[in-house]
């Protein structure tokens, strides 16, 4: 079985909001600080264990400059087979289109059974361009799957519908599937495992060997600018020591009415 | 003079991190605190990971990364909880030992168990009699037709009674003063081998601290580690290495208290104002965090050195020194911001900070670490 | 006059705040594909609401098969050629719109909280980073379709849309679309536990509560107040509590008179699970935290202090 994980970095969120940053009018992006999507971290879990479990090859991609080297050494540290880097497409990196359109170059090249991407990314929260991917590719795609399974002949993806309501499918390769929260555990990054990939080249691989053409007629959504949300925009943020909120509080609470029923 | 961590050493440092983060339990911590007990779970989980011995080559079970990343390490773990942080920091204590004095076989007998999370190492140096002053040794070793005698009592050992083997420092030549001393490995097991408690003692709960009885243990030819005679030398080229594992301790625990106490100032409120927000508050905070980076930039100077191959003792000890001062200062502050929360066990800095202390006392007091310091300088170094 | 077409989701019951954005684009056509294994009670429901419903009959639709539902509409959206091509942010949402995107060569636009004209250019708010910021881009519109997803309860019903009754019709499912994906069980993964969904006092904890232990904190305030736990996704996902006090666009939907939040940041992903109007406490650390945007009251600071002071206050009322 050969299994393709695509993944993105992105913020590292746990440190704060420094990152984000008010510049005149706009909110900015200023990071150096970049870890793995939390998401992506479930497939390459997902995809490391199903090779583990049935054999093949696992390999993961990620689009961008040398940057996105850091989150393909750390897939490889978990156990990921190799690794390509692909050279994005133009300057509007971020466009999902473009940005599926490479994924699809690698996945025609080196034709995976199954892709695995994060359900969504944690900076966009955009979950676009799995299932872009898919539809490019014309495979089916599964979305938000928080159980994948191998029966020897086709793959067994157990993932969320509506109202806390999941389904069983059965679906042959090749495919796409989103992994979600709760797919699995991924394991540490490893001392050994970092050391055992510290000298790999991560080859970059451009449209040319890919064999892809630049995308045609291709219309861009036009990225304005970031704003912070006004803060508290319907809260009522209550002032005073910790035991004045709380008196304030449960006098609004009663005024409500909670403690009357 | 280059002041960033390369990727791979900042992926070291997330690894370092992640784990901590996912395996150091709170209420786990103060429960092994309490009931003085070793975090094995963890200790074996961190091995299986590599991060005990990543200081080994690879053919004995490490990963053949330096002093450098083997302090980020510890920091990371120090810094997200002191008492688990340092009972796996001293998981190989003494392995450095073996590894830079030792033959093959000794490596691969006594390396390659503490990197796999099969056996805790220890080292037996100090004495009731002989405490920082370790230039004459009362545990003596004396040649026997099997190999060799050791005769003696060792105290403050960590890892005491749970260790699978001893670094012992003993005197061969009882005639030759330092010159006259040597080092073995001597393996738990052997018979006249007794450990008592030492009592209680203010941190470091985690972890075993006991007495050593050597009565007439009798070890192999091949137990003797590195030369007859240069034992003392042996120590001091240790300590220079260990103690900047202590500094590195010391810089996470004082960042972990630091951690804590701005968590703390953030939320809490006095007087209808964050406290935070108080000029007294923010001054402390504005010390303590440089405090904490002077510590960092010289622990980080020392390990770059003793990769380089250029150990320097003068910068060693005064990143120790300094470190585990910073460390003490910093919990301590730490403690006063949290008022009397800072006081209750539940709050965790208290801990830090009897943690913190021993980094002032093991391997080398700060008295100690001064006089290497004044010895160098003097001498014009 | 612009032409919008809305993908009806089967078990979207947020659908019809599509409408809501397609008034922003009045006066428009309004189109409304339809799926399922019968359409009688959906094509009654957008009859008065549509122009034209377009509407797509097969087995296969019997539960909402995504791929397929695809499939068959992607050509005729090639066809029509819509403005804009509507559907809501749910789970299903999740993976249709981004594959008829990629069959199309649409363009798409996930998540849209808000629509507006301004200066002649259409402008389309979407949040990131977990609602921290709002990140706003022009939409071609008029130059390229555009597949929108919108985020559930973003939108208001309109009160009117001037439409005569819609124009039915039952489109052909091809023959060279044989389904892909065998639908084995349906799982309720809320069955087992406790049922908060008809709960009228919830504590929800999120991810402040950082182990296990510090629940405690929570369930002894839900004690308090006769209440039951709640929670966002990751303390369930850690195993700290059952799945069936998940609330969220994953989990359950609840219709309480008043939501109390412990350390929760305010995702839409947890917000959105939670209907009618009930009145919202939320304690955060972080005055940032989304949640607040939500709340009525809010409480800024340390859940370890303010928590057991308010289980303290609560018990005095001996309630």
């Amino acid at each position: 079985m050969k299994v393709m994980v695509c993944l993105k970095q992105v913020p590292d969120a746990g440190e704060g909001e420094a990152f984000l940053q008010q510049v005149g009018e706009e909110v900015q992006v200023a990071c150096d600080d970049w870890v793995l999507n939390e998401w992506d971290g479930f497939a390459v879990e997902a995809a490391v264990h199903l090779i583990e479990e049935h054999g093949g090859e696992s390999m993961a991609v990620s689009i961008g400059d040398e940057a996105v080297e850091g989150v393909l050494r750390r897939a490889l540290a978990m156990g990921v087979d190799q690794a390509w880097r692909l050279q994005p497409d133009s300057n509007s990196a971020d466009d999902s289109m473009r940005l599926a359109h490479s994924l699809m170059g690698a996945a025609l090249t080196w034709k995976p059974d199954l892709i695995i991407c994060g359900a969504m990314a944690s900076d966009s929260g955009n979950g676009l361009v799995p299932g872009i991917l898919a539809g490019k590719l014309q495979w089916p795609f599964v979305a938000l799957a928080t159980g994948l399974k191998w029966d020897g002949k086709s793959f067994l993806v157990r993932h969320e519908i509506h109202q806390g309501m999941e389904s069983l499918e059965k679906i042959g390769a090749p495919l796409v599937v989103s992994a979600q929260s709760g797919l699995n555990q991924p394991r540490y990054v490893s001392i050994r495992g970092i050391r055992r990939v510290a000298k790999r080249e991560i080859p970059m691989k451009n449209m040319a060997d890919l064999s892809l053409s630049p995308l045609q007629n291709h219309v861009e959504l036009v990225d304005l600018k970031r704003r912070f949300p006004p803060s508290g925009a319907h809260a009522e943020i209550l002032q005073g020591s910790p035991q004045e909120q709380i008196s304030q509080v449960i006098q609004r609470m009663r005024e409500q009415g909670v403690f009357t029923s | 003079m280059d002041f960033e961590l390369n990727k791979e050493q900042k992926e070291i440092q997330k690894a370092a991190r992640d784990f901590a983060r996912g395996e150091f339990d709170k209420e786990l911590a103060l429960q092994l605190e309490e009931q003085h007990r070793y975090p094995t779970e963890i200790w074996k989980k961190a091995c299986k990971e590599g991060f005990i011995g990543m200081h080994f080559p690879i053919r004995f079970g490490g990963s053949d990364y330096g002093c450098f990343e083997n302090a980020l390490v510890v920091e990371e773990f120090c810094r997200q909880d002191s008492g688990i942080g340092a009972a796996l920091m001293t998981a190989h204590f003494a392995t450095e030992n073996v590894l830079f004095f030792g033959i093959d076989e000794q490596k691969e007998r006594y390396l390659i168990p503490v990197a796999e999370g099969d056996s805790l190492s220890a080292g037996a140096f100090t004495e009731p009699e002989h405490g920082s002053d370790i230039t004459c040794m009362s545990t003596v070793a004396e040649l026997h037709p099997k190999g060799w005698m050791i005769h003696g009592v060792k105290t403050f050992i960590t890892n005491a009674g749970m260790a699978d083997y001893y670094v012992v420092l003993c005197q061969t030549d009882p005639n030759a003063g330092h010159k006259g001393q040597s080092m073995f490995i001597v393996d738990s097991t052997c018979p006249g081998i007794q450990v008592s408690d030492v009592g209680a003692k203010m941190g470091l709960h985690m972890v075993t601290t006991g007495e050593v009885h050597f009565k007439n243990v009798v070890v192999p030819k091949e137990a003797l580690l590195g030369k007859e005679g240069r034992g003392f030398y042996q120590v001091l080229q240790f300590f220079d290495h260990s103690r900047i594992e202590v500094a590195a301790q010391a810089v996470g625990t004082a960042q972990g208290a630091f951690d804590r106490a701005l968590r703390y100032v953030q939320g809490r409120e006095q007087f209808s104002k964050k406290i935070a927000q108080f000029q007294v508050t923010q001054h402390k905070l504005a010390e303590m965090a440089t405090k904490i980076e002077l510590a960092r930039l010289i622990t980080y100077k020392a390990a770059k050195l003793a990769d380089a191959g250029k150990v320097d003792p003068k910068i060693t000890a005064m990143a120790k020194f300094s470190a585990a001062r910073a460390a003490v200062e910093v919990a301590s502050e730490s403690i006063q911001l949290l008022g009397g929360y800072g006081y209750m066990t539940e709050f965790e800095v208290e801990r830090f900070y009897r943690d913190a202390r021993i980094t002032e006392i093991y391997e080398g007091t700060s008295e100690i670490q001064k006089n290497v310091i004044a010895g160098s300088v003097l001498k014009g170094n | 006059m612009k032409k919008v077409l809305i993908v009806a989701q089967p078990e979207d019951s947020c659908s019809m705040e599509l409408l809501g954005v397609a008034e922003v684009f009045q006066p428009c056509l309004i189109q409304v594909a339809i799926f399922g294994d019968d359409l009688k009670l959906s094509k009654e429901k957008w009859t008065p609401w549509a122009d034209r419903i377009l509407g797509f009959e097969h087995p296969q639709l019997q539960w909402f098969d995504t791929d397929f539902a695809a499939r068959v509409l992607a050509p005729v959206l090639l066809e029509e050629m819509p403005d804009l091509i509507l559907t809501s942010r749910t789970n299903p949402g999740l993976e249709l719109l981004p594959v008829l995107s990629g069959i199309t060569g649409f363009p798409a636009f996930s998540d849209c909280l808000r629509v507006r004209f301004e200066d002649g250019d259409w402008i389309a708010d979407k949040a990131e980073f977990e609602g921290k910021v709002i990140h706003s881009f022009r939409l071609p519109v008029g130059e390229v379709p555009i597949c929108m997803s919108v985020r559930p309860g973003s939108f208001q019903t309109p009160a009117a849309i001037q439409k005569k009754a819609a124009d039915y019709q039952l489109m052909s499912v091809p023959d060279h679309c044989p389904p892909r994906r065998e639908f084995l069980e349906l799982l309720d993964s809320s069955a087992e536990g406790v049922d908060i969904r008809k709960s009228k006092r919830l504590v929800a904890v999120g991810r402040g509560i950082e182990d296990q232990e510090q629940l405690e904190v929570a369930e002894s305030l839900a004690k308090a107040l006769n209440a039951e736990l709640a929670s966002t996704r990751p303390l369930v996902d850690q195993g700290w509590l059952e799945k069936s006090r998940q609330v969220g666009t994953s989990g359950v939907t609840v219709n309480p008179d008043l939501y109390l939040t412990v350390g929760v940041s305010g995702s839409f992903q947890h917000m959105g699970g939670i209907q009618g109007k009930p009145f919202i406490v939320a304690i955060n650390r972080d005055p940032k935290a989304p949640v607040f945007n939500y709340a009525n009251v809010g409480m800024v600071g340390d859940l370890f202090e303010l928590v057991p002071l308010l289980e303290q206050e609560i018990l005095k009322l001996g309630e």
